[in-house]
């Protein structure tokens, strides 16, 4: 059993799981995409609104700007205690859009937006939020709020989150070096030198098989197959947080689900045991 | 009717790199090898540039003629 980071940057981490089941790996994915809590603005009180868009036009523009989240710095308004519609300041965060066009057509950007709390922002300042014709006014008061991908795609921490087998290549006896395989890959993970078949970057394959196809050789002088138990996970963060707090938070949300079983579970098995 | 904010399918962010992309293929630059340059590398995110259309620009100056009218009217009266 062994995990190791194969790349890492902030936006995006590729980790290799070697000896577990596939499933395992597989329910770290889902919850990347699912369960890792991010901020997003959630409720919006429009105040004043005379330009082309509908309130609920802005509502939604405003709602998909990713925010940056500190993490465990809020929580869940479903699990904090103030049960109020628009949240305490421990569950939202207040932003202030209060915009005019001068004399002139007027883009809003992101950067615009004043937040009550420094840490959480916009997670870039030029993203153009409305465009604004003379004399036109918008004001507006947006709460930002935890909230889960399952709910809405606004909360979603990570946009991508792969699974991918770990591709084996092995090259056959019969292999005559004629390098029609290294045409017919476009991963370029093979490779001619000094007249031999060279497997250079195995991991760049996505097992598409093509050189396999392309092999002209009886039997094949290249195989290609997926590992047993070995998988690469790749996780591409939008940026409200690193990929790795991604990874980090999305195996937390999975262990805490799984111990809310075992809570549910542990008090069935004591009420059948009072009934013998 | 503006740009969109995040990508449709894979909900990365893509609003903040509009302005320079549509600056850049006004200048004459190849839509391809500006995507690639913004960093922008899937063919999800890709088409929300090539295929959106600006419709706020056309309804603006609508709403300008409307304000300058307005302002006129009440300089007359």
């Amino acid at each position: 059993m062994q995990v190791q980071v194969l790349e890492e940057s902030y936006e995006r981490i590729k980790v290799l799981f070697e000896g577990y089941p596939r499933i395992y790996v597989n329910a770290i994915r889902r919850a990347a995409l699912s369960l890792v809590p991010t901020m997003a603005i959630d409720d919006v009180v429009i105040l004043e609104n005379s330009s082309s868009f509908y309130d609920e036009v802005i509502a939604h523009r405003l709602a998909m700007v990713p925010l940056k989240t500190p993490v465990g710095k809020y929580v869940l308004p479903s699990e904090c205690d103030c049960k109020s519609s628009l949240g305490c300041p421990r569950c939202r965060v207040l932003l202030v859009l209060d915009v005019e066009a001068g004399d002139k057509v007027r883009t809003v950007y992101s950067g615009e937006l004043v937040s009550e709390d420094e840490d959480v922002k916009p997670i870039s300042p030029n993203i153009p939020l409305l465009k604004l014709s003379p004399g036109q006014k918008v004001k507006l008061e947006a709460y930002a709020k935890l909230g889960r991908g399952k709910d809405h795609s606004k909360w979603q921490a990570a946009s991508v989150s792969v699974l991918k087998s770990y591709p084996i290549i092995v090259k056959g006896k019969s292999c005559d070096n004629c390098g029609a395989c290294v045409d017919a890959c476009v991963k370029n993970v093979l490779s001619i030198k000094e007249g031999l078949l060279q497997i250079d970057n195995p991991l760049n394959c996505s097992l598409c098989m093509e050189c396999v196809r392309a092999c002209k050789s009886e039997p094949k002088g290249i195989s290609v197959e997926e590992a047993e138990d070995k998988f690469i996970l790749i996780i591409e963060s939008v940026g409200s947080m690193s990929a790795r707090d991604i990874l980090l938070n999305a195996v937390k949300e999975l262990i805490s689900q799984v111990d809310k079983v075992i809570e549910g579970l542990s008090n069935v098995v004591v009420e059948v045991e009072k009934k013998g | 009717m503006m740009f969109p904010i995040r990508c449709f399918t894979c909900g990365s962010l893509i609003g903040d790199k509009y302005e320079e992309f549509k600056k850049r293929v006004q200048m004459g630059e190849d839509p391809g090898k500006v995507l690639d340059a913004l960093g922008v590398k899937r063919y999800c995110c890709r088409r929300m540039f090539i295929t959106n259309v600006d419709v706020i620009d056309q309804i603006l100056p609508y709403e300008e003629s409307v304000y300058r009218k307005g302002k006129e009217y009440q300089v007359v009266r």
